[in-house]
């Protein structure tokens, strides 16, 4: 949809203060430095953390041979690609927020789901470093042996869809190694060596949070048509913890300057008792994986049955914490906090 | 991104703005980065864009799919003289103010080989103003988002696939002028 923008109201005094801005400040004399760098040192931890992990499952790929590799033969190599397979996205998923606005062609080389590179062109290779590729291609065939039922489903219904396998001869599973996963290393390490001299802004750290939080409540609703993010090892709960972990980090950041301000402690105490409400949640459901949705689910309106069983209490928990026009709820407060700090976010 | 309805009241016009932003401080943006480096532009970089060399754009004639009306360009920093392209750093802010509304946007010189199938090295920014008048990117990146339209005219969907396409129409000033269209920034005469 087109947004017509109207012109610009009190344009000219901001425009002329932020002009004449000093960003030479002392950081120990500046709360919003004081934050950005702090996040900064964050971001580029988890960076760090995530170059590791895909470095490390790289390297725990299984030696090509005739047979390829599987669930089965190679349990143990297997199972440590899979675990480095959480570690990396755990990383990566508490600080997308904040990052992959800046770089959205590695965001998709790295994060694109498999259904969002299928519908541009067929990937007739599933274990090189070109079409279909990063943490969801590898972990689509990580797992090639345990796809849920409504997953395979749902990719079956897309134009160019091709199952998921394990690596089945020696090229294969050199391709796995050394094209999909080297292609995987060679971009977050792009991503981490290009982010490190931009000084990130107080805007682009609190708006990638914002974000973050606002895109809870989609990460749940993909479930009921088997599309949710990390659908194949079953991990997209997993991947919303780390999301708000990343974004309490990210918050916290902030709350010395928000709590400096008139009114800020109130403020920052809904920020964080909206994310505590969001974690207790979050803390209550077992395991990495989504709870299952009710065969008789509807978002438009869902019964009382069903909003009582686990996904229905989550959905409808999270559709009360992204409503703007509730003030109680967690993203209005963050909403809230931002005009406190003066931080511009999207209208 | 969460949206908040932006305030309507008491509208300057961009002459109005214009004209009485310029007298405030002799602020300059800041230096870009070296030609070799990349550079990742933040929300912050924008700030007072209203405040840079302005270039005001006569020509009556508009191109497809953008809109009439009042329009000016910003540029943070003239290329260096003899220069073949825009150095890495090089921002470019468009404003179209017109009956229909506002739309500025912006096209960033990124560099690191980003947008290597389009406008070789250039990002692409569509930006606003939150409710105080603070610049906000609206969206960046190699295209418009799905639903976003680049280019169009308010209200007015895109004719063709590519219409609203940046890189397909800045693509005709790709060889000459280092894929920016506004004629006003013509890197043979703007050069110092």
């Amino acid at each position: 949809m087109i947004k017509r923008i109207p012109s610009p109201t009190i344009l000219l005094p901001l425009l002329t203060v932020l002009a004449c801005d000093s960003s030479g400040s002392d950081p120990a004399d500046d709360p919003e430095k004081a934050a950005a760098l702090e996040v900064e040192a964050y971001v580029a931890g988890e960076l760090d953390n995530l170059v590791t992990a895909v470095e490390a499952l790289q390297a725990a790929a299984p030696e090509p041979d005739a047979d390829g590799w599987n669930a089965t033969d190679d349990a143990d190599a297997v199972a440590r690609m899979r675990q480095h397979w959480h570690e990396a996205r755990v990383s990566y998923e508490r600080v997308e927020g904040a990052i992959a606005v800046l770089f959205p062609e590695l965001d998709a080389s790295t994060d694109e789901r498999y259904d969002g590179f299928v519908e541009v062109e067929a990937d007739s290779d599933l274990f090189d470093g070109e079409g279909v590729t990063g943490i969801h291609a590898i972990e689509r065939i990580l797992w090639a042996d345990a796809q849920p039922p409504e997953v395979v489903a749902f990719e079956m219904g897309l134009s160019n869809y091709a199952p998921a396998a394990y690596p089945a001869d020696a090229a294969q599973a050199q391709a796995f190694r050394d094209e999909l996963a080297a292609r995987l290393v060679a971009d977050v390490h792009r991503m981490r060596d290009e982010l490190e001299p931009v000084a990130l802004d107080a805007a682009t750290a609190y708006g990638g949070v914002l974000g973050s939080i606002a895109e809870q409540l989609e990460k749940v609703e993909l479930a009921q048509t088997g599309e949710q993010e990390s659908r194949y090892a079953q991990h997209t709960l997993a991947d919303m913890r780390a999301n708000l972990e990343g974004g309490a980090a990210i918050f916290a950041a902030f709350e010395p300057w928000l709590r400096s301000l008139d009114g800020g402690n109130e403020a920052a105490d809904a920020v964080t008792g909206g994310m505590a409400r969001i974690q207790a949640a979050y803390d209550a459901l077992p395991g990495d994986a989504l709870p299952p949705v009710p065969e008789t689910w509807s978002s438009v309106m869902p019964s009382d049955d069903d909003l009582a069983t686990p996904y229905g209490s989550l959905h409808a928990m999270l559709t009360a914490e992204v409503d703007l026009d509730d003030p109680s709820s967690l993203l209005a407060a963050m909403v809230a906090a931002a005009d406190l700090m003066d931080i511009p976010v999207a209208p | 991104m969460p949206r908040r309805p932006a305030s309507s009241s008491s509208l300057p016009s961009l002459a109005l703005a214009l004209a009485l932003a310029g007298t405030a401080c002799d602020g300059e943006a800041d230096d870009p980065p070296a030609e070799h480096q990349t550079f990742i532009a933040t929300q912050s970089d924008f700030e007072g864009f209203a405040q840079w060399e302005r270039f005001s754009i006569d020509d009556p004639a508009v191109v497809p799919n953008h809109v009439a009306g009042i329009r000016s360009v910003f540029l943070n920093q003239r290329p260096a003289a003899d220069a073949l392209e825009f150095p890495v750093g090089t921002i470019i802010v468009k404003w179209n103010d017109s009956d229909l509304g506002s739309q500025i946007h912006a096209m960033v010189k990124r560099g690191g080989d980003y947008n290597l199938d389009g406008a070789h090295n250039w990002e692409w920014f569509d930006l606003t103003f939150d409710d105080e008048g603070a610049v906000v990117i609206r969206w960046r990146g190699l295209a418009p988002p799905d639903g976003e339209c680049y280019g169009c005219a308010p209200g007015v969907e895109p004719t063709t696939p590519e219409g609203g396409d940046c890189n397909g129409c800045h693509a005709a000033a790709a060889e000459d002028n280092d894929w920016v269209q506004s004629t006003v920034l013509d890197l043979r005469t703007l050069a110092q």
